[in-house]
């Protein structure tokens, strides 16, 4: 009895000894990378490295042929070419909703671009560019529920299939807070769900939704839209300046500067519609 | 990076909510494991050949497949058939059909391991085969099999990780939510992984004692 406490005593410590050590060697290493930027890592490896979803359609996710395809993915591919000359020198990193922080944070991945939308309390543990495409959320439904506006699925015996982030749920308290909610880690089970009958309705990009909407019989995207205009933004470890610099620069080319005839072809290409134009005013001023 | 305990004890009411959604999903699943297997050990062991061959298909079937997707079969199938399941019903089914094929194994494991002289020496001291199993080798079996059985309720109370998916407010779930809130993932799967360590600790202190306490001499 005596002998067996003294081992388990030594185990604990050892343990504890252990983790002291791998935590101290985390914030040396902390330290050491901040003196050099994550942009010239990525010129000399000649790849770029990005953390992208393979389930959200069509942002990023998976055709029948298995190939990573989305808007997100041809944003990637024209950061790529213009950072390093060949829309083929990236490397994706497939990752879940709450996987998408560590992939950037841990340096598994440069930066990440994943249908991820600004929040500030996001911000406080990445670092994010300006928004490269606005994005709004709203409510896809069974058209056999016979629901037409949000007010009619404010009721107990509907069902709302959620993603697995608060802010979400904080949506579904705000607008239809009598509907029941279930929630799941991937756009594609949220769906899984309202085809299958466990949901009556999901929330999601609005974006996403008309693509669902459009590629499915039986559903339809409710015309309220939940809130306001959000912004996706392209994200990465905090306090790598240069390498925000550059990344934040190029999505102000993407969106209203040189690269904005690409971007405009990209973003035709899926949301069937040109973005919103690259300035307010016209060139001449008038 | 350095942990910020300030931040660990913010989210840990918020996981100690997971927290009781975990016991309330493992505690039944072992139980309920436990007892299911009863029948299924007593078909894999059954005299009629058709009963054992049914019940072993069974147990190769839940066996071979993942309990992942076991739960979502069972969670969106039902939807689809009309009448939809909850996520905690689904996933207690799913780990209580697969865990009742393991279990079922260990207690044969365990009724195999007593030496068949035993039940012959039974039956020539005049006891009939049912008397002769019920006081001498299930007796023993049992002993036998508690530290499998520790290990397989370890493995069920893991896997009610995975309940998750399907919507199941347990520990998984919320650590997810904060995660995905906050974006500090580290310190809460770190956390996570306390609370999932206290929880198979207290279980597998609790079946050392069973065993301690039901040991012949």
């Amino acid at each position: 009895m005596n002998a067996s406490w003294v081992r388990q005593v030594r185990t604990a410590a050892f343990v504890l000894l252990a983790a002291t050590g791998i935590a101290a060697l985390a914030a040396g290493t902390a330290i050491a990378q901040s003196a050099t930027s994550r942009l010239d890592e990525i010129v000399k490896r000649d790849k770029l490295i990005v953390a992208t979803f393979s389930t959200a359609p069509p942002f990023c996710y998976t055709d029948e042929g298995g190939k990573l395809v989305g808007f997100d993915i041809d944003i990637a591919q024209l950061i790529a070419k213009s950072l390093l000359g060949d829309a083929n020198k990236i490397e994706f990193v497939k990752v879940t909703s709450e996987g998408r922080w560590p992939a950037v944070n841990s340096g598994r991945a440069d930066i990440g671009i994943a249908t991820t939308t600004v929040y500030p309390d996001r911000a406080l543990h990445v670092a994010f560019t300006h928004p490269y495409i606005d994005s709004g959320i709203s409510i896809l439904v069974r058209e056999d529920a016979k629901v037409d506006s949000l007010a009619a699925l404010n009721d107990e015996k509907f069902t709302l299939a959620n993603l697995s982030n608060p802010q979400m749920a904080d949506r579904a308290k705000r607008y239809v807070p009598k509907a029941k909610v279930l929630t799941f880690d991937t756009p594609s089970a949220e769906f899984a769900a309202v085809k299958s009958g466990q949901a009556q309705a999901m929330q999601m990009d609005t974006p996403v939704l008309n693509w669902y909407a459009a590629n499915n019989k039986g559903l339809k995207v409710l015309p309220e839209s939940l809130g306001v205009i959000q912004g996706n933004a392209i994200f990465m470890k905090p306090g790598d300046f240069t390498l925000w610099l550059w990344m934040d620069t190029m999505v102000r080319e993407m969106t209203q500067g040189s690269r904005y005839a690409e971007y405009s072809e990209i973003y035709h290409k899926w949301f069937g519609r040109n973005p919103p134009p690259e300035r307010f005013y016209g060139q001449s001023g008038k | 990076m350095s942990v910020d305990l300030g931040f660990i004890t913010r989210i840990a009411p918020t996981l100690a909510q997971g927290l009781a959604t975990t016991v309330a999903l493992a505690i039944p699943a072992i139980v309920l494991s436990a007892l299911w297997a009863i029948p299924v050990v007593a078909g894999l062991m059954a005299r009629s050949r058709l009963v054992g061959r049914i019940t072993a298909d069974y147990v190769e079937l839940v066996r071979n497949t993942p309990v992942l997707v076991q739960m979502f079969f069972i969670f969106f199938g039902s939807g689809v058939l009309g009448f939809p399941l909850s996520g905690f019903v689904s996933a207690l089914l799913a780990l209580v059909l697969q865990n009742g094929a393991y279990v079922a194994e260990i207690y044969r494991g365990g009724i195999r391991s007593i030496a068949q002289r035993q039940a012959e020496a039974g039956v020539a001291l005049g006891l009939t085969k049912r008397k002769t199993f019920a006081i001498v080798v299930l007796p023993q079996a049992i002993r036998k099999v508690i530290p499998s059985l520790s290990n397989q309720g370890i493995l069920i109370i893991k896997d009610t990780s995975l309940a998750a998916t399907i919507s199941v407010a347990e520990l998984t779930f919320q650590a997810r939510l904060l995660a995905d809130r906050t974006a500090a993932v580290f310190e809460i799967f770190f956390t996570l992984a306390l609370f999932y360590l206290a929880l198979t600790a207290i279980f597998a202190g609790a079946m050392r004692l069973v065993e301690r306490r039901v040991r012949i001499a």
